[in-house]
């Protein structure tokens, strides 16, 4: 009979299980969360109210607001990259439309040498 | 490097470039790099299109785990997308924007580079991205590889715990902050598996006389590392309308003047699942196969994690072949 091996576990492998649990445990603990979730949402209010007075001084200081540079900048930035794109996307389609009027100039230019051709050597016949 | 000190080792370490290449267009900070061939065998390129939250590199990682040079190697054009690093004033783009203005003239552009329709891979979430860009433009692109992308919000484990509405405000939070900072993001991910990151170490520490083991641990390393700030617009919705209010799964996502249904999706699609995912578990990513109005779609789960598939160099040559072949047969 052959022996079934059974898998020994290692000290680590129980300490990874316990930290794994322990984890797994606080990050579903919805206490846990809730009060995280609060904290996170008060330093905010704080970070809100720096933020608000911050403006307060740079205004009173007569220096430009920093939410409103942002903005304008973030709309220059925008409308530059649609110009571009939209300049590159006309100059293409320009490019496109010229060369299939060449080319069908250059059809036409074909057909009408061959006409011209065929009614000489209908003269010639005649 | 064998005998020098292990923090030497670590400071000293500087990833080399893989795959050669060119910037095809840029704006803002978003960059195209194309990675040429040297023997072009197939017409069609491919996109490859990463998270927001990671640097672009993870599909170029390392000379032997790199997805570009692997397709490029076999005669496929890649393009890869280098989203940038967002910095004050991009906290006002939105998420709407990334679909009807950036993503449309990536796609725009390597079409008209490559003078012919791409082909997406999006890993992570870039492929939640790409596959809301094909469900609103449904004739861009010619095939749509999936890559542990999740779909059900509601399944993605902790993390779909951690942004309920009840604890999660992301208006809030960007109003406040701004763009969402990268240790953020960073100690988020890492408090998914605590045990794991305690354990790393100890292996690095076993190890470090083993310098293929060091150079795999060291480039991952640097790219976990280089994390870059969340615009804060964009992901104030991101958590929003898709953690929060499942809409994508709940075929209610509308972007613009578009409607955002997985049922639209026509291109072939190739879904690619990790068994070991923590961070996108398997029921959050195969949805998609059942949901997908694509006529000809296939889903493939392979072993390994949500990074160690494409970074294990056992995983890595499983994953690259499935993938060169699908798209092979769909040229």
């Amino acid at each position: 009979m052959e022996k079934v091996k059974e898998k020994v576990e290692k000290r680590e492998d129980l300490v990874d299980k316990f930290v794994t649990k322990f984890f797994d445990n606080l990050w579903v603990n919805s206490a846990y969360l809730g009060m995280v979730s609060k904290n996170l949402d008060t330093a905010f209010e704080v970070r809100k109210k720096w933020n608000k007075n911050m403006e307060t001084v740079l205004s009173l200081l007569e220096l430009p607001n920093q939410k409103m540079q942002q903005k304008i900048l973030h709309n220059v930035n925008t409308l530059l990259t649609e110009w571009r794109f939209e300049q590159e996307e006309l100059k293409y389609r320009l490019e496109k439309i010229e060369s299939d009027i060449e080319e069908l100039k250059a059809k036409a230019s074909e057909q009408s040498n061959h006409i011209a051709e065929e009614k000489t050597n209908k003269h010639k016949k005649n | 490097m064998i005998g020098t000190p292990l923090l030497e080792k670590i400071k000293g370490y500087k990833r080399p470039e893989v795959s050669k290449t060119t910037v095809v267009y840029s704006e803002n900070k978003l960059r195209i790099l194309k990675v040429e061939p040297e023997n072009k065998v197939y017409k069609t390129p491919v996109l490859m299109i990463p998270a927001m939250i990671n640097r672009y590199y993870v599909l170029d990682l390392s000379a032997n785990n790199s997805l570009a040079k692997a397709l490029s190697e076999q005669g496929f054009t890649v393009y890869k997308v280098d989203w940038g690093e967002a910095t004050d004033e991009d906290r006002w783009d939105s998420f709407e924007d990334v679909f009807t203005g950036k993503l449309k003239r990536i796609v725009t552009k390597v079409t008209r580079d490559a003078g012919t329709k791409p082909s997406v891979l999006g890993y992570c979430m870039g492929g939640t991205m790409s596959l809301i860009y094909s469900s609103c433009f449904t004739d861009d692109i010619k095939n749509l590889i999936v890559l542990t992308a999740p779909i059900d919000f509601s399944k993605a484990g902790v993390m779909s715990l951690w942004t309920k509405k009840e604890y999660l405000d992301p208006y809030k939070w960007v109003s406040a902050i701004g763009n969402l900072p990268s240790d953020f993001v960073q100690n988020g991910f890492v408090s998914l598996k605590p045990a794991k990151f305690m354990r790393k170490w100890e292996t690095v520490w076993k190890r470090q006389d083993d310098s293929r083991f060091m150079d795999n641990f060291l480039t991952l390393e640097s790219w976990v590392n280089d994390n870059v700030p969340f615009p804060g617009g964009i992901w104030q919705d991101y958590i929003t309308w898709l953690y929060q209010e499942n809409r994508l799964f709940n075929d209610t996502l509308i972007i613009g003047k578009y409607k955002a249904s997985l049922k639209n999706l026509k291109v072939s699609l190739l879904t690619i699942v990790a068994k070991d995912d923590h961070i996108v578990p398997i029921e959050a990513a195969e949805p998609l196969h059942e949901l997908a109005g694509s006529p000809d779609k296939t889903i493939k789960y392979f072993d390994g994690g949500h990074v160690g598939i494409i970074s294990s160099p056992k995983l890595f040559p499983q994953l690259s072949s499935c993938i060169k072949d699908w798209l092979a047969e769909r040229d």
